[in-house]
């Protein structure tokens, strides 16, 4: 089981226990309750989708880091190198945007871009100490964070 | 699963034509699952309304509306319940949970923005969502 199927996992067993209880309290009119349980289940959205997404980070940064250590040292037409040794820089003093990192492994305003983009906002809304902006569906979440994990390169 | 591109212009009126498609098709969905349980041990009521504002109607100034919600009856006690959770959805055209005491389920409206819904239900792992239809809607109720 990867590391996505195990935290979609656990994410259901809570997400089920929460509704199950947010069920019975709306069938005894208790609605108060019934809203304790609501914002707990959007807790426990967010807490999955960010942690999820700290997996796609690790290997955003993985990726790009060995590409750029590859170009680095195997290039040797300096006027290619150069731009590489300028990313390299930012690299090493860790101002190279995430959103930059994933420019170098997918190509700018094609579908995965524009995806990690789309969660890369959430992320920063949800860390930034506000909600999702829209509604996250944690089974596309998953189906997407597996693909991109695989597939990016 | 994954929706063609669907880019239209967006403006204040897009949006207003956005929520009103979205109440329209929940409306309707409330309308066919009681068509569904006609004759049946189940019943479908409406419920409290939840309050709908999401990011792009603050963004474009549309004012915040209601949406129903539903519940399903079996023998005067609630044992479902059906809330509109987002129409906004990375992949999708609206999300609706749909909650038990059994476990939680939700609808994913999969259909082009505007077009007939395709709404699929995951079940209890939230994997391997099946077409929603009179038959998938009576096997979870029997759980």
């Amino acid at each position: 089981m990867n590391i996505f199927d195990e935290l979609g996992k656990i994410y259901n067993e809570i997400d089920n226990t929460y509704a199950s209880i947010e069920v019975k309290h709306r069938s005894f009119g208790h609605h108060k309750k019934e809203a304790e349980y609501f914002r707990k289940r959007q807790l426990n959205d967010q807490a999955y989708f960010l942690f999820m997404f700290t997996r796609i980070e690790d290997r955003v940064r993985n990726l790009s880091d060995n590409l750029i250590d590859n170009k680095v040292t195997a290039l040797s037409d300096w006027k290619i190198k150069r731009t590489w040794e300028i990313i390299n820089k930012q690299k090493s003093n860790d101002s190279l945007h995430f959103m930059n990192r994933v420019a170098l492994l997918t190509q700018k305003g094609h579908d995965d871009y524009n995806l990690i983009q789309r969660y890369h906002d959430q992320r920063n809304n949800i860390g930034h100490g506000g909600a999702f902006t829209i509604a996250i569906s944690i089974p596309t979440v998953i189906a997407d964070m597996k693909r991109l994990y695989r597939d990016l390169l | 699963m994954a929706m063609k591109k669907t880019i239209n212009k967006i403006d204040k009126q897009e949006i207003e034509k956005r929520v009103r498609d979205w109440k329209q098709r929940i409306s309707d969905l409330y309308s066919e699952i009681k068509l569904w349980l006609n004759g049946s041990e189940y019943s479908i009521k409406y419920g409290p309304k939840l309050t709908m504002y999401e990011e792009l109607m603050a963004q474009f100034k549309v004012h915040s509306t209601e949406i129903d919600t539903a519940d399903i009856y079996k023998n005067n006690r609630i044992i479902l319940t059906i809330k509109p959770k987002g129409l906004w959805v990375i992949g999708a055209n609206g999300r609706v949970d749909v909650l038990s005491t059994k476990g939680n389920y939700m609808l994913v409206d999969f259909a082009e923005q505007f077009e007939t819904p395709q709404w699929k239900l995951f079940n209890g792992d939230k994997k391997n969502g099946v077409e929603f239809t009179n038959q998938t809607f009576l096997q979870l109720l029997s759980k």
